[in-house]
């Protein structure tokens, strides 16, 4: 399968109360790696199997949440496709310059009805910290810390998710993998594919808009997950749920929280999906499974505590 | 490229286990935390936050049968378990604006999990976010 158009989400910038024990949780803790500070005090992170300039970028702020999440696409002149799409689906788009920040080039942005931003852009620099690719070594630099090999996705929290879902699909390209039904009220959630994940960002519905529930990282087995438990506890990091497996995507996963209370998951596995896939259903009669396969109870905290 | 901010090797060595936290200060009595309205108190030790001190007694619950304060990131982001200190004074780490405003913390609201109690304390719980997904 060919995977044109979007390619996956590259880039997540999220607000924190304390720079120093983010970078703390982040890079010793998460085991991401720190590439850059801009002059704007927001600092650049990547992961050890991420061939762009950076992934994660944490922005010093008195609050806590999700300023953007960015996508990646193959070339400029998709980028320039996907301006057009966009504002033809009805978004106002707006232009971010390269240069805004470190590494990567021109990005185009918009709100979607769920008031969050999202953002595409098609250039990033190769980052100095990369895979090789000449008789390349499993790694370079040694693996620390929860050993995160990339970011992967994120949760989101916010109104219209029903136009979400079509504005995903409709003018991005994204394939739904699988979403949560209730009898009344129609979709509560929705697990979105732009690649052969079985999802590259989610929605649940709720009524604040533009909130954050988890930006997640992949590890590269069940082992790693409870290495990550292992850590979590350790150094006291407050720990939300898990390790445990979703029913929804199939994925193995640990939640925890970072300093600023920003929820952050560490997870493998889930199954592969291809656009021809039939879309998963779960209905409120084994939602419990479908959120927690293990406990197969819904958890409130997990279900509604979002910054 | 920085390894990490604290520097490779440096970073794996130990930070003092959670609990020393607990240890430090065994000569000291915990102070008291009153809940308005309910007859329970709760004892919160040293170095322990006033969400700490709820969640280690197994979070009481409030004359309506919810929880006093709500447990939810611990760490100042989610809001979830704000309170309003109605006597006694407390420190308080970096809590999300968009959960307690200027004003509202010099009026003695406060996110629990960022509140270190400095004397005994009389809280009163803030209903906040819907505890239930709809
Ligand atoms: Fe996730």
């Amino acid at each position: 399968m060919a995977i044109t158009g979007v390619l996956r989400p590259g880039l997540i910038q999220i607000r924190v109360l304390d720079m120093a024990a983010a970078i703390t949780h982040y890079v010793d803790r998460i085991g991401l790696y720190k590439v850059a500070t801009g002059d704007d005090g927001r600092v650049y992170l990547k992961a050890r199997d991420e061939f762009d300039h950076h992934s994660v970028i944490l922005n010093p702020s008195d609050r806590a949440g999700l300023d953007y999440v960015a996508f990646k696409v193959d070339g400029d002149a998709a980028l320039s496709s996907f301006e057009k799409r966009i504002a033809a689906w009805g978004l106002a788009v707006d232009h971010v310059p390269a240069g805004e920040q470190p590494g990567i080039g021109r990005r185009i942005g918009c709100t979607i009805p769920s008031g969050h931003r999202i953002e595409l852009y098609a250039h990033a620099d190769l980052a100095e910290m990369r895979p090789g690719t000449l008789n390349p070594d499993v790694w370079d630099a040694e693996p620390h810390g929860m050993e995160a090999r990339r970011f992967d996705h994120c949760l989101l929290y916010g109104p219209n998710i029903d136009q979400v879902e079509k504005f995903f699909t409709e003018a991005l390209d994204f394939s739904m993998a699988e979403r949560v039904d209730l009898p009344e009220t129609g979709a509560l959630a929705i697990w979105m594919s732009c690649g052969m994940k079985a999802h590259d960002i989610a929605f649940v519905r709720h009524e604040e808009p533009g909130k954050f529930h988890h930006v997640a990282f992949e590890l590269e087995n069940w082992n790693d997950i409870g290495r990550a438990a292992d850590i979590i506890t350790r150094y006291n990091i407050s720990i939300d749920i898990g390790p445990t497996r979703h029913g929804i995507t199939r994925g193995q996963t640990i939640y925890f929280f970072d300093p600023s209370g920003n929820r952050c998951e560490t997870f493998c596995g889930g199954y592969s999906f291809y656009p021809d896939h039939p879309v998963r259903v779960w209905n409120d009669k084994e939602l419990g499974k479908g959120i927690f396969y293990y406990e197969r109870v819904l958890n409130d905290r997990f279900l509604t505590v979002l910054t | 490229m920085e390894m990490t901010e604290s520097g490779g090797l440096a970073a794996r060595k130990p930070a003092p286990p959670p609990s020393a936290l607990l240890a430090s200060d065994a000569a000291a009595p915990p102070h008291q935390i009153a809940v308005d309205g309910t007859a329970r108190t709760v004892a919160c030790r040293d170095g322990l936050s006033v969400l700490d001190a709820f969640e280690q007694a197994r979070n009481p619950l409030a004359a309506n049968g919810e929880a006093v304060v709500r447990v939810g990131c611990r760490r100042g982001g989610c809001g979830v378990c704000k309170v309003k200190i109605t006597e006694g004074t407390v420190r308080t780490g970096p809590m999300s604006r968009a959960h307690v405003t200027e004003q509202e913390e010099a009026e003695g609201y406060v996110l629990a999990c960022c509140a270190y109690p400095e004397s005994d304390l009389t809280v009163a719980s803030v209903p906040v976010a819907p505890r239930k997904l709809k």
